[in-house]
């Protein structure tokens, strides 16, 4: 069920968070601030009854992805470093950019979509008929996506190799 | 506040993507445009999620391509930070203003 709630209390979650990781200065405290974020979309999704993708957010969002950006930041972090220096003009054009932006979205979603209330759906365990969709009707771009991960990881063993190896 | 509608995840998932195009625009360091953009993909999967919910009949059909946004996604963090960390070795920093050779 979605209450009101428990959508106002994620969405003071995710966007509180979201913006810590775009302006904190010290990059660690962004990572971490990041992990909050995907845990608490990964709430929206268990909100959304959509609990298989939830638990898969976790693991690779949070548990993977988060992770490996932590790691990255320990390994380029130089002690004593500039901090970024940005300038404050940047950010107003950066500010006049994307506000207009979010105000169209937010005036075209309106006209656009009528106001349906989120009806509770009856739904239970997801995991069975996303397997059965994935290995049957959508086969072919699951087998992509395994030859995707698996040139993404050869190609980061190469990039990522030390000269001489 | 009144019942949450379809409009307000539509609403959350634009403030979501543009605070993580805030970011790719305003920061300095390699790898927080990298966060900033993953913050771009869990907006799109939130709206994704939200519009399969509202739709009723396409509740599992709509479950798949997040799923598959967030495959892409992990291969896409993968090569990106390999990249960081050759261009950290190469130039001692990740700083997007020290690596831009070929400006200008």
């Amino acid at each position: 069920m979605i209450g009101p709630v428990t959508f106002w209390i994620l969405a003071v979650i995710v966007v509180g968070s979201a913006l810590l990781v775009v302006t904190f200065k010290n990059i660690f405290h962004a990572g971490l601030a990041l992990v909050v974020t995907f845990l608490g979309v990964a709430g929206y999704y268990l909100a959304l009854r959509a609990d298989f993708l939830a638990i898969t957010q976790i693991l690779i969002y949070a548990g993977a992805i988060a992770v490996l950006i932590l790691f990255a930041i320990l390994m380029t972090h130089r002690v004593g470093e500039h901090k970024e220096t940005v300038h404050n003009s940047l950010k107003i054009m950066s500010m006049l950019v994307i506000a207009p932006l979010l105000a169209l979205i937010t005036v075209v979603v309106q006209i656009t979509f009528p106001r349906t209330t989120m009806m509770p759906q009856q739904t239970g365990p997801q995991l069975a008929k996303i397997g059965e969709r994935l290995l049957i009707s959508y086969a072919l771009p699951f087998e992509i996506i395994s030859l995707i991960l698996l040139a993404a990881m050869i190609g980061a063993i190469i990039v990522g190799r030390e000269e001489g190896k | 506040m009144g019942e949450i509608t379809l409009i307000h995840y539509f609403i959350l998932s634009a403030v979501l993507f543009c605070i993580g195009l805030y970011g790719v625009l305003t920061r300095r360091n390699g790898i927080a445009v990298f966060m900033s953009i993953e913050l771009m993909f869990n907006a799109v999967n939130i709206n994704f999620i939200a519009s399969s919910y509202a739709s009723g009949s396409g509740f599992l059909t709509g479950q798949i391509f997040p799923f598959f946004i967030i495959a892409v996604a992990a291969a896409e963090v993968t090569i990106g930070l390999a990249l960081m960390l050759a261009v950290y070795r190469a130039k001692a920093s990740v700083n997007l203003e020290d690596i831009s050779e070929l400006k200008g």
